[in-house]
């Protein structure tokens, strides 16, 4: 019992410094901070960085346009991947959900841009970077049920609230879980990017885009080690809301 | 209770062409080679198929299928007590043919014989007129196939049994009017 535990806990610390010692390897190659900043540096400026109230207000904002992005994006997915499972709406969408997926996410800025006010295009981004993932993995759990169910559930006259408890809800579970996760880091990626480029008041890509612009290598790493645990600190939430939705939801009352 | 006429079956071939059968309460065994429709004509039955000709059923259908049809997530008891089985009945079944002891397991974990103890208890346990079953001793060992064949027997006297089986020896230990296709 003890041992599982020391292993849960010192893993990922061993892993962890093995790759900090790398960097401050590579830190040390290169030997020029313009280029690579050492690890510890890195860490010093995030410390400094965090004592600052405008620090905490970007951040904020950042996460709160791209989370709302994220949401929208969830919902409008499960919706579609529910239409699609009919077989007419799925031919329909189909090209849609083609083109979505096959447009660089730089050509959706472009158009955010002149679409939209440039502090919702991360919002729009965001969105747009979810949609088809959830879409495309939700439907591919609801077909993975199999018509050996659906049989199941026609012979046994299973009411429909009981179906979707105890088979669809559960079946289609583990891809929409996994999407979620996949969706929790291109988010970040999508939704920093466009910040970049559009550059909204108070976010993290534009603090990023003028630290590139006056050479200030330091707190591109040390932004960029914010979007990092940032997105793995989502992807640890949604993981956790979703064991405990799970547990609290899923088999209740069939004993 | 169920009358077939003219039954004809087609996917890409014939699979049954002109069946003719009538079957009131007891116990009726469909024997065939392979391949002759023996499950196609209980998908038919149970209105799961598309079929030519007419089928007209008096009762309500219990269906225990080929496959068992378990869902991986739910534990044994789970997915018996899924299909609203009369729960009296469930629970003495669970307990006559020993599934009790590994009730809580999900069903992913259970060896083959386990998994059709399940099948066979889910589907026994539902109050019905008619029970279809497809190969219902397969994977069984011979104690537990023959509990089964006693409780398919002593429901018989009032029910409709329709069982597919492979193995001749069925017919005797039934009791069961021979079906050839």
């Amino acid at each position: 019992m003890k041992t599982s535990i020391i292993k849960k806990i010192l893993t990922p610390i061993i892993i962890t410094a093995i790759w900090l010692i790398i960097w401050q390897g590579v830190y040390l190659i290169v030997n020029n901070s313009l280029f690579v900043c050492a690890p510890l540096d890195v860490l010093k400026r995030i410390f400094i960085l965090s004592q600052t109230k405008v620090f905490w207000f970007d951040v904020c904002s950042s996460v709160v346009r791209i989370v709302i992005g994220f949401i929208l994006g969830v919902f409008a997915g499960l919706f579609m991947a529910f239409i699609s499972s009919i077989n007419f709406a799925e031919k329909l969408f189909s090209p849609l959900k083609l083109i979505i997926r096959a447009t660089p996410i730089a050509s959706f800025i472009m158009l955010a841009w002149i679409w939209l006010d440039r502090e919702n295009i991360p919002v729009f981004v965001s969105f747009l970077m979810v949609v088809p993932v959830i879409w495309g993995n939700v439907s591919t759990g609801i077909k993975n049920i199999g018509k050996n169910y659906k049989e199941l559930a026609k012979v046994y006259n299973i009411k429909k609230s009981r179906q979707i408890k105890y088979i669809y809800f559960p079946g289609v579970l583990p891809y929409f879980t996994s999407a979620l996760c996949t969706c929790a880091g291109l988010v970040w990626k999508a939704g920093v990017a466009a910040e970049v480029l559009c550059q909204p008041k108070n976010s993290i890509g534009t603090n990023l885009f003028y630290a590139k612009s006056i050479l200030e290598t330091l707190d591109v790493f040390a932004w960029t080690t914010v979007i990092i645990i940032i997105s793995l600190l989502l992807e640890w939430i949604i993981k956790y809301v979703l064991k405990k939705l799970e547990k609290k939801f899923l088999f209740a009352g069939l004993t | 209770m169920i009358k077939i006429k003219n039954l004809t079956v087609k996917f890409e071939k014939t699979i049954l062409e002109n069946i003719n059968i009538e079957f009131n309460s007891g116990v009726y065994c469909i024997y065939a080679p392979s391949g002759r429709g023996k499950t196609t004509l209980l998908n038919a039955i149970a209105g799961l198929i598309k079929y030519k000709g007419e089928i007209s059923v008096n009762g309500k259908i219990s269906y225990i299928f080929q496959e068992d049809r378990l869902l991986n997530w739910l534990s044994a008891k789970q997915n018996i007590m899924l299909v609203e089985p009369d729960e009296k009945t469930a629970l003495e079944y669970m307990n006559y043919l020993g599934i009790t002891e590994f009730q809580d397991k999900k069903a992913q974990e259970l060896s083959g014989g386990m998994k059709r103890r399940c099948a066979l208890v889910r589907g026994l346990s539902v109050d019905t007129d008619i029970y279809l079953l497809d190969e219902p001793f397969r994977a069984l060992d011979k104690v537990n196939a023959q509990k089964v064949r006693d409780i398919i027997n002593e429901m018989a006297t009032t029910k409709l049994f329709i069982i597919v089986t492979h193995n001749e020896e069925d017919f005797e230990l039934l009791n069961a009017k021979k079906i050839l296709l």
